[in-house]
C-alpha cells in the first residue's frame, strides 16, 4: 500500500463516521440548525487537524523525534482508539455539553487518534497527502452526521467494524515504524 | 449550562495521552552533537584503552570490572582478539599508524597459534584444539586490511590459506561450518554458527576484491544468497533478519559486484533493525524513559549497529534502490556515535577505564573494538571522506 492510501485510510477509519453520527444522536438530520452545527464543528477540526498536520516537521524536531517512532507512537494511539470503537463505542448522545459544536467538535473528532493520524500521515507521506486525507476523512463524518439514519443495532455494529479495522491497520502500521529505518 | 463533563473528560484523555506517550513511546530522541574531530578523538581513546592496556605477549586486557577495579575472569576469547587486531587494522588503514606495532603483535599472537595441514590455515587456542572459522575470517579480514594500509605482501599465501580454510568450511547451500578440527584435518559436521557465517562472507568478499581472478568471489556469493534468505530461519532467530553487522561489511564490499534485489531488501531490513536500534536506546535518558527502554545493550552490541550503519548507508549512498534511506541511515548513524562519544569514559587517569564504554560498570574489550569501528566510519561521513572503502 502507498504512503498516500494508508493515510487516507487511516484518517477514515480512525475518525469512525458512523459511530461519531450514532454518538450524535441529539441533532435533527433534516434541520438547517443541524447542519450549520455540524458545518461549524466538523470545518473546525479539519482547520485544527489540518494545521497540527503541516506543524508536524517543526514539532518534532522541538520534541527531539524521528518520523517512524511518531508513526509507532501514533500506531498504539490509533489502535487504542480503534478498540476503544470496537469495544466501547461512544453511546449515542441526548444532550451535548457544554455546547454542539464544542461536543462534536471536540469530544468526538478531535481526539487523539485523529490527531496523531494526521501528524503520522504528514510525516510519511506529506503535507499534501496529510491535508487531502484529512479533508476525505471529515468529508465521510460530515456526510453521516447529515445523512445516516441507520437503526441504532446497525449504526452500532459499523462502528465496531471500523473499530476493529483500525486495529489492524494499527498494527500494520507500528510493524512498518520497526521496519524503517 | 450543566458542568460541562464531556469536555473535562476529553481534556484528561488528552492529558493521560500525552503526557503517557512523553514519558515512553515518544519520549526524546537524544542525539549528542558530534563532530569529526570529536569522533576522532573518541575513536584515538577506545583505540587507546585497546594499545595501552595490551600485554607484552601481544594480548588485550580481556574486560574490566569497575567495582572490582579488575577484570571479571571471563575466559579470554580468540575471536575477539582477532576482532579487535582486525578494528586496530581499520584505523590504521584510515591513517593512525601509530596503532601499526600493537596490532602487529597482537597479530603475531595469533599466528603462534596458527594450525593447518599445508593448505589451509586456521587458528586454535591450542594445536589440538578445533578452529573456529570466525578467528580465521577475522584475522583474514584484518590480514586485508593491514595489506591495504601498508602495501606489505608477506602474508599473501597466509591470507589465501585462510581462505581456503573458509571454503573447506561452506556447504552446497552457502551455509558454513564452525569448527575445523586439527585432529581429523576436515570441518566438524553439522556444527553452524549464527556468527561465523557472516565474518567468512565478509572475509571471502575482501579476497575476491584483492584478487579478482582467483575465484573467491563465487563462495562469498553462494553464502550471501543463504545469509540473505534462509540463514536466520535454519538459525531459529528472531526477529528477523538477525542484525548481522558482518553481513552488512560484506554487502558494502560486494556493492559492485551486481547485488541482486534480494540482496538489496536484505540491506535495508538490516538498515531498519539498526534505526530501530538507535531510535530506542536514543529515548533511555533516565527517569522512566529510561525503565521503559530497558536494559541498556553491552557497549559492543551498540558499536555493531554503528557499523551495521555505516556499511548500509555506504551502500545506499552507492545504490539507487536504497536512496530513499540513505538519509535517515546517515542520521541514525551520527546520533548513535554522538551518544557512544558522550558515553565514552575519560579523565580519572585509569588506563583500564579511560577511553572505555562501561555498560553496568563492565567493559569488554570488544566494546571498544565495535564502537572504534564504527566511529572510524562516522567520521568519514562527518568530514566527507564519503562512504566506507
Amino acid at each position: 500500500m502507498s504512503d498516500w492510501a494508508a493515510a487516507v485510510l487511516a484518517m477514515t477509519l480512525v475518525v469512525n463516521a458512523p459511530g461519531v453520527a450514532r454518538a450524535a444522536a441529539w441533532g435533527d438530520r433534516a434541520s438547517s440548525r443541524w447542519q450549520a452545527v455540524v458545518a461549524r464543528a466538523v470545518a473546525a477540526a479539519t482547520a485544527v487537524l489540518v494545521a497540527i498536520g503541516l506543524l508536524t516537521g517543526p514539532l518534532l524536531d522541538a520534541l527531539d523525534l524521528s518520523t517512524p517512532t511518531l508513526r509507532l507512537g501514533a500506531a498504539v494511539v490509533i489502535g487504542l482508539t480503534g478498540a476503544k470503537w470496537f469495544l466501547r463505542p461512544t453511546p449515542p448522545i441526548e444532550t451535548p455539553d457544554p455546547s454542539p459544536e464544542a461536543t462534536l467538535g471536540l469530544t468526538l473528532l478531535l481526539t487523539p487518534g485523529p490527531v496523531l493520524a494526521a501528524m503520522a500521515a504528514n510525516g510519511d507521506a506529506g503535507w499534501l497527502a496529510g491535508v487531502v486525507s484529512v479533508i476525505a476523512a471529515m468529508a465521510t463524518v460530515a456526510a453521516a452526521l447529515v445523512v445516516q439514519r441507520l437503526p441504532d443495532p446497525v449504526a452500532l455494529w459499523a462502528a465496531r467494524l471500523l473499530g476493529a479495522l483500525t486495529i489492524v491497520l494499527a498494527v500494520a502500521i507500528g510493524i512498518d515504524s520497526a521496519r524503517s529505518v | 449550562m450543566g458542568r460541562p463533563r464531556r469536555l473535562v473528560t476529553w481534556v484528561l484523555v488528552w492529558a493521560v495521552t500525552v503526557v503517557g506517550l512523553r514519558l515512553t513511546l515518544l519520549a526524546p530522541e537524544v542525539c549528542p552533537p558530534i563532530t569529526a574531530d570529536s569522533v576522532h578523538r573518541a575513536a584515538v581513546g577506545a583505540a587507546d584503552w585497546i594499545v595501552t592496556n595490551q600485554f607484552d605477549d601481544g594480548r588485550y586486557l580481556y574486560d574490566w570490572d569497575l567495582d572490582v577495579g579488575g577484570p571479571t575472569g571471563a575466559p579470554y576469547n580468540l575471536v575477539r582478539h582477532a576482532g579487535t587486531t582486525m578494528s586496530l587494522y581499520q584505523f590504521v588503514l584510515a591513517g593512525e599508524d601509530r596503532y601499526l606495532p600493537a596490532a602487529d603483535r597482537a597479530l603475531g599472537w595469533l599466528l603462534d597459534r596458527q594450525v593447518g595441514d599445508g593448505t589451509i590455515a586456521a587458528v586454535a587456542p591450542s594445536p589440538t584444539s578445533r578452529a573456529k572459522l570466525g578467528t580465521a575470517a577475522l584475522v583474514a579480514v584484518g590480514l586485508v586490511h593491514r595489506r591495504q594500509a601498508t602495501g606489505d605482501t608477506a602474508h599473501d599465501e597466509l591470507l589465501r590459506a585462510l581462505g581456503r580454510m573458509m571454503v573447506g568450511q561452506q556447504r552446497p547451500d552457502g551455509s558454513m561450518l564452525n569448527f575445523w578440527d586439527p585432529g581429523t584435518g576436515a570441518p566438524v559436521p553439522e556444527e553452524t554458527s549464527l556468527f561465523a557465517t557472516g565474518e567468512a562472507l565478509w572475509a571471502l568478499a575482501l579476497l575476491h576484491n584483492t584478487w579478482p581472478d582467483e575465484g573467491w568471489d563465487e563462495p562469498a556469493r553462494r553464502t550471501l544468497q543463504y545469509v540473505a534468505t534462509v540463514r536466520d530461519e535454519e538459525e531459529d532467530v528472531w526477529p528477523r533478519p538477525w542484525a548481522d553487522q558482518w553481513a552488512a561489511y560484506a554487502l558494502n564490499e560486494m556493492r559492485a559486484w551486481g547485488l541482486s534485489d534480494t540482496h538489496v531488501s536484505y540491506a535495508r531490513r538490516l538498515g531498519a533493525q539498526w534505526g530501530v536500534a538507535v531510535r530506542w536506546e536514543s529515548q533511555r535518558n533516565g527517569g522512566i524513559d529510561g525503565l521503559v527502554h530497558a536494559p541498556e545493550p553491552v557497549a559492543a552490541g551498540q558499536g555493531t549497529w554503528l557499523e551495521g550503519l555505516a556499511m548500509i548507508h555506504g551502500l545506499a549512498i552507492a545504490d539507487a534502490r536504497l536512496a530513499d534511506v540513505a538519509d535517515d541511515l546517515g542520521d541514525r548513524l551520527t546520533c548513535g556515535a554522538g551518544r557512544m562519544v558522550a558515553k565514552q569514559r575519560d579523565g580519572t587517569g585509569d588506563p583500564a577505564v579511560d577511553g572505555g564504554f562501561f555498560v553496568g560498570g563492565v567493559t569488554r574489550v570488544d566494546g571498544q573494538q565495535h564502537v572504534l569501528s564504527g566511529l572510524i566510519f562516522t567520521e568519514r561521513l562527518l568530514s566527507g571522506t564519503g562512504s566506507p572503502p
